[in-house]
This record gives C-alpha cells, sequence and structure tokens, in this order.
C-alpha cells in the first residue's frame, strides 16, 4: 500500500471516528414529530442535565402549531412502561412541557397530538 | 393545616391548604425562610399547601424560599443542575414523594426550546424507589388566560401513589381550586413568584386520595371565580399510568 493510500485510509478511518461519535453525541437532544395534513403539530425531546450528560433524563413536549390541538410528550422507560408527560401548557407559544426522570432507564420517547395521532417512539 | 411563614422583612404571608376531600389535615410546623435570602429584591414568597416535616433546609436540599442556587450547584438530585441560577420559590414535603423543591428559572438552549424563556419545575430531593419520575416542570409564559400548570405522580415500592400539581396563576389569582362533583376538592393560596423571571403567581397542591378528575379554576380576593377552567384528567392520567409501572 502506497503512502497516498495509508494516508486515505487514515483520513477515512477518522472521519468514520468522528462520525460516529457525532451520531452517539445526538442520540441526546434529538426529538421526533408528528405531522398531520402535511404540519409537524408537535415534538418530543429528550436531553440531559447535570453531571450526567452521557444519558438523558429530561424529556420535553412541545406544540408546533396553534390549531387548538393538544400535544404531549410519551417516554418510555426500561423496566417500567410508557408514561405519558404533562399537555404543553401554553400550546405553541415558546417552550414546553419538561419531565425529569432520574432513574437512568429514559429509552425513547414520542409525541402526540390530541385527536390526530402520536409519532414512533424515538430510542436514544 | 400547613402553614409557610415568611420573616416580616420580607413581607408577611400565609401558606395552607384545605382539604376538602375530608382526608385528616396534617399538622405542620410553622416554618421561616428566607433566612439566607438574597439581596435582590423579590416580589414575595411562595406557595404550598404540603406537610411540612423536618426543617425547611431538609426539605429544600439546604435551600430555603427566596435562595437562589447559583449555576452548577449539585445539589440533589446531582444530574438535575443547570448552567443557569434558579431561584427557590417554595419547598415542602408530602407523605410519599418526601421532599421537594419548586423553582424559577431561564431555560437553557435545547433541542425543543430556546435559551431564556422563564421556567418553573418542582424536582423530588429523595425520589421514593420505584417511582419513574424525579419532577416536573414547563417553560414558557402561560397563554392568554394566564394560567398553567404541570404535575408530578408519585409512588412507593408498596404501591402508595400521590398527585402533586403546581403552577402559574393570574396576577390577581388569590386561590387555586380543584373542583369536583360541584365541590371544591382542593385548594391552595397562591403567592407572588419572582417577578424576574416568572410572571404571575405560583401555585402547589397535592390532589386527595380518592379524586380522580375535575378541573382547576382560580380564585381573586373577591371570591370571583376564573371564567376559564382547566381540565385535571391529564395529570390523573399520569397517575394511573405511574400507579401500573412495576
Amino acid at each position: 500500500m502506497s503512502r497516498v493510500h495509508v494516508l486515505l485510509l487514515g483520513v477515512a478511518l477518522a472521519l468514520v471516528g468522528a462520525l460516529g461519535w457525532s451520531s452517539s453525541a445526538a442520540a441526546d437532544n434529538s426529538c421526533v414529530g408528528h405531522t398531520y395534513f402535511g404540519i409537524e403539530r408537535g415534538v418530543a425531546c429528550n436531553r440531559s442535565t447535570g453531571a450526567s450528560a452521557h444519558f438523558s433524563q429530561w424529556v420535553d413536549g412541545c406544540d408546533r402549531y396553534s390549531d387548538g390541538l393538544r400535544v404531549r410528550a410519551w417516554a418510555r422507560i426500561d423496566g417500567v412502561g410508557d408514561i405519558p408527560g404533562d399537555w404543553d401548557t401554553n400550546g405553541s407559544n415558546p417552550g414546553c412541557a419538561n419531565d425529569f426522570y432520574s432513574s437512568g432507564n429514559l429509552r425513547a420517547q414520542k409525541i402526540c397530538v390530541e385527536a390526530a395521532g402520536c409519532s414512533a417512539f424515538r430510542f436514544h | 393545616m400547613t402553614e409557610i411563614r415568611r420573616s416580616a422583612s420580607k413581607g408577611v404571608g400565609e401558606t395552607e391548604t384545605d382539604q376538602a376531600s375530608g382526608s385528616e389535615r396534617l399538622p405542620a410546623p410553622t416554618r421561616r425562610f428566607g433566612a439566607r435570602h438574597s439581596r435582590r429584591t423579590v416580589a414575595a414568597a411562595v406557595v404550598a399547601g404540603f406537610v411540612a416535616v423536618g426543617t425547611a433546609a431538609t426539605a429544600g436540599g439546604g435551600f430555603s424560599p427566596g435562595d437562589v442556587i447559583p449555576a452548577g450547584e449539585p445539589s440533589p438530585p446531582p444530574e438535575s443542575r443547570l448552567s443557569v441560577d434558579e431561584k427557590v420559590l417554595a419547598t415542602g414535603t408530602t407523605p410519599i414523594a418526601g421532599p421537594w423543591r419548586l423553582t424559577a428559572y431561564e431555560s437553557e438552549e435545547s433541542a425543543g426550546q430556546p435559551a431564556g424563556l422563564p421556567c418553573i419545575r418542582l424536582l423530588l430531593q429523595a425520589p421514593p424507589a420505584g417511582t419513574p419520575l424525579a419532577g416536573s416542570g414547563f417553560c414558557g409564559k402561560p397563554d392568554e388566560g394566564g394560567f398553567s400548570a404541570a404535575s408530578v405522580p408519585v409512588r412507593d415500592k408498596s404501591g402508595a401513589s400521590e398527585l402533586i400539581v403546581f403552577g402559574i396563576a393570574p396576577d390577581q389569582a388569590s386561590s387555586v381550586h380543584l373542583r369536583s362533583d360541584g365541590g371544591s376538592r382542593a385548594s391552595a393560596r397562591t403567592r407572588e413568584a419572582a417577578a424576574d423571571k416568572v410572571t404571575g403567581k405560583v401555585w402547589v397542591m397535592t390532589m386527595p386520595s380518592g379524586v380522580r378528575d375535575g378541573e382547576f379554576e382560580w380564585v381573586d380576593s373577591s371570591g370571583q371565580a376564573s371564567a376559564t377552567k382547566q381540565d385535571a384528567s391529564g395529570f390523573f392520567d399520569r397517575l394511573e399510568a405511574v400507579e401500573g409501572t412495576k
């Protein structure tokens, strides 16, 4: 293998490593949305705070469209089950309902829009 | 009856919850708070109708209403600390959830919401084993009605459960009531929140056992009830989901 090939291989491996790191970092602070009649009505996002940044503990349920339909996130907790969040209390105004799961077993979230259905669960 | 007293220099206020459902009123000690009060102007104190067991410092994890938790402070639960300051609005303790703390802060940038929004959250300081949620809250200004609410459903290993509901009410609200079957099943007085972060007043109440439906309304000082009500069924849905967990 020539030096150029080695160099290219090294760059390729570095890129793969970087992308892999980015993908795992992107598992936190990511959202899943539900679209109804072509409009994203709401999103459920996971995030972490404090010392445990390696796993998410928060699920935010966020209304994204002013249509009179309430939205709430659902969380799937390993070994526990699915827990509904609070309805986003201020509608489509900025800000979300926030739920804090301290067990460290938050595995997925989805968003449900009143009378319009839910997204699939997004796993971390 | 639960009473939380503020020192006279900070303003006078008492808070109590009347659990009209028939459950026993539990005695609570009078607690002073604000001993470590920040010098910043604060509109007032805070809320809650809860049984206070132990000291204010214990319930608040070492912080009292009016205190500012500095960014990064590793107060319990440690994974809940923020990179922004929080102002303690209220602390208390309930029989199943244990000690809790209600705070106001500004949101941090995240995928779901921008930075700088006014937020409140209620965190359990020592969540009972087996309960999936350790706290909840919301960010953003209330809608035009000025009323917002969130809940923390709790269960312990024995299966006993409890539902704490809290939120924001308009400035003119002097109390918040849960009405069901034509009567008030629970109520809590409101208190002004930290004006620089949260507008309106805050309130906290524990749902009486056996109550599983109702609507929230706020009442002004003349006894006039709000025209708009908030359906409480979503909060009870959460309690049932938590009760059904392993």
